[in-house]
C-alpha cells in the first residue's frame, strides 16, 4: 500500500493580488479535492486569515501592496503575534531570480516555485509541505525549516517556459 | 515591526507532524505523485482560464498603449502610469507562459528588468523603450502568437531588437 493524501480536510490560505491568478489555484486545489479555500489580496487582508488561525498552509505571492510576501512570511515566522510560526508557507511568484529565492528561504520559506508555473509543480511542493514536513532550526537570524534537505530525483518542469 | 524572538543558539525543533496526520493516509485521497490523467486535467483546467487572461490583458495593455502615447505632462500621473506598467509586466512575466504564451512572458520580463533598473520619471528614450515593449506585447496577445521557438516569434523578438536599438541610437544622436 502506498501513502496517499487527501486535500478534503487541509484548510489553504491563497495571497495573490491578481484576481484570475488567485481564482485559478484556488481551482486547481479544488481538482485536488481542498474544500476550504480562504483567499486574500493583499498582506492585511491575509493577516486577518492567519490570526484567526484556520490555516494550514499558506500560498503567497511576492508582490503585493503595499506590504509584501516576504513582510508577511516574516511576520509568520518572526512575529510575537503569529499564531503559527511553523506554518508552511509556499512563495507563488512571479520574482523568479534567484536573488529572490535565496532571500525567501533566508527568510524561512517553505517552498518556493516560480510563476509561471506548471500544475505539476504545484503539485509537489503541496506534497513536500504536507507529506514531507521539515523541522525547524532556530538560530539568531534565523527562524524557519531546516535547510538542510534530502535532494530527490526529479526529471519533470517546474516551470513553464519563461522565455530565459 | 516584527520582535526578534529567535533563538541565540541553534535550536532544531521537530515539526508537530499534525498536518501529515491530517492528510497524509494509506485508504483515501492522491498518489502522492501525480497520475497522468489528474495532470492533463489540471493542464486543461489551466487552459480554459486562457481565453479570460488574453482578454483582460489585451484590454489592459490596450488602454497603456494609449497613455504611453499621450504620456501625462503631470510628475505624479508619470510616476503613477510608470507604476501601473510595471505591476502589469510583472503580472504578464508570470502568467503568460502559465497560459501557453511564453514569448509574452519573454517580453514582460524584459520590460519589467527594464523598469526596475529606471526610476518614475522616464526620459524621452525610456519612454519610447517601454513604449515598443508594450507594442510588441500588444502584437502577441493581439495575434495569439503561443509558441516560442518558431519562425514568427524570432522575427518579434528581433523587431523588438531593433525597435530598442534605433530607439537608443536616436538619443546617442541627438
Amino acid at each position: 500500500m502506498s501513502e496517499k493524501i487527501d486535500f478534503s480536510h487541509v484548510r489553504f490560505l491563497i495571497v495573490d493580488n491578481n484576481r484570475l491568478m488567485g481564482k485559478l489555484v484556488k481551482d486547481i486545489l479544488a481538482m485536488l479535492g481542498a474544500t476550504q479555500v480562504a483567499m486574500a489580496r493583499d498582506y492585511d487582508g491575509a493577516l486577518t486569515m492567519l490570526r484567526s488561525g484556520n490555516v494550514d498552509v499558506c500560498i503567497t505571492e511576492w508582490n503585493l501592496k503595499p506590504r509584501s510576501g516576504l513582510e508577511l512570511l516574516d511576520f509568520i515566522r518572526n512575529d510575537a503575534t503569529s499564531s503559527d510560526r511553523m506554518l508552511p508557507v509556499i512563495m507563488l511568484t512571479a520574482n523568479s531570480e534567484m536573488e529572490y529565492v535565496v532571500e525567501s528561504r533566508d527568510k524561512g520559506v517553505t517552498e518556493f516555485l516560480a510563476k509561471p508555473f506548471t500544475a505539476d509543480g504545484l503539485y509537489r511542493r503541496l506534497v513536500m509541505v504536507i507529506a514531507r514536513p521539515r523541522d525547524f532550526v532556530s538560530v539568531k537570524g534565523y527562524f524557519g525549516p531546516d535547510r538542510r534537505r534530502q535532494q530527490l530525483p526529479f526529471d519533470g518542469p517546474d516551470r513553464r517556459d519563461s522565455g530565459n | 515591526m516584527s520582535s526578534d524572538i529567535r533563538s541565540p543558539k541553534p535550536k532544531f525543533i521537530p515539526n508537530r507532524g499534525d498536518l501529515k496526520r491530517k492528510a497524509v493516509n494509506f485508504k483515501k485521497g492522491l498518489e502522492l505523485k501525480l497520475d497522468d490523467g489528474l495532470r492533463d486535467k489540471l493542464n486543461n483546467l489551466v487552459q480554459e482560464s486562457a481565453a479570460a487572461f488574453l482578454d483582460e490583458s489585451a484590454a489592459r495593455i490596450k488602454a497603456l498603449r494609449e497613455q504611453v502615447s499621450h504620456m501625462p505632462a503631470d510628475p505624479a500621473a508619470r510616476k503613477n502610469l510608470v507604476e501601473e506598467i510595471r505591476e502589469e509586466a510583472f503580472q504578464i512575466k508570470g502568467m503568460g507562459g502559465l497560459f501557453g504564451f511564453p514569448l509574452l512572458t519573454e517580453f514582460a520580463k524584459s520590460l519589467h528588468d527594464f523598469l526596475k533598473e529606471t526610476d518614475d520619471d522616464l526620459d524621452e528614450l525610456q519612454q519610447e523603450i517601454v513604449s515598443i515593449h508594450v507594442d510588441t506585447m500588444y502584437v502577441v496577445i493581439a495575434h495569439k502568437i503561443a509558441g516560442s521557438g518558431g519562425a514568427l516569434e524570432a522575427q518579434l523578438r528581433a523587431s523588438l531588437k531593433a525597435a530598442v536599438d534605433k530607439a537608443k541610437h536616436k538619443a546617442t544622436q541627438a
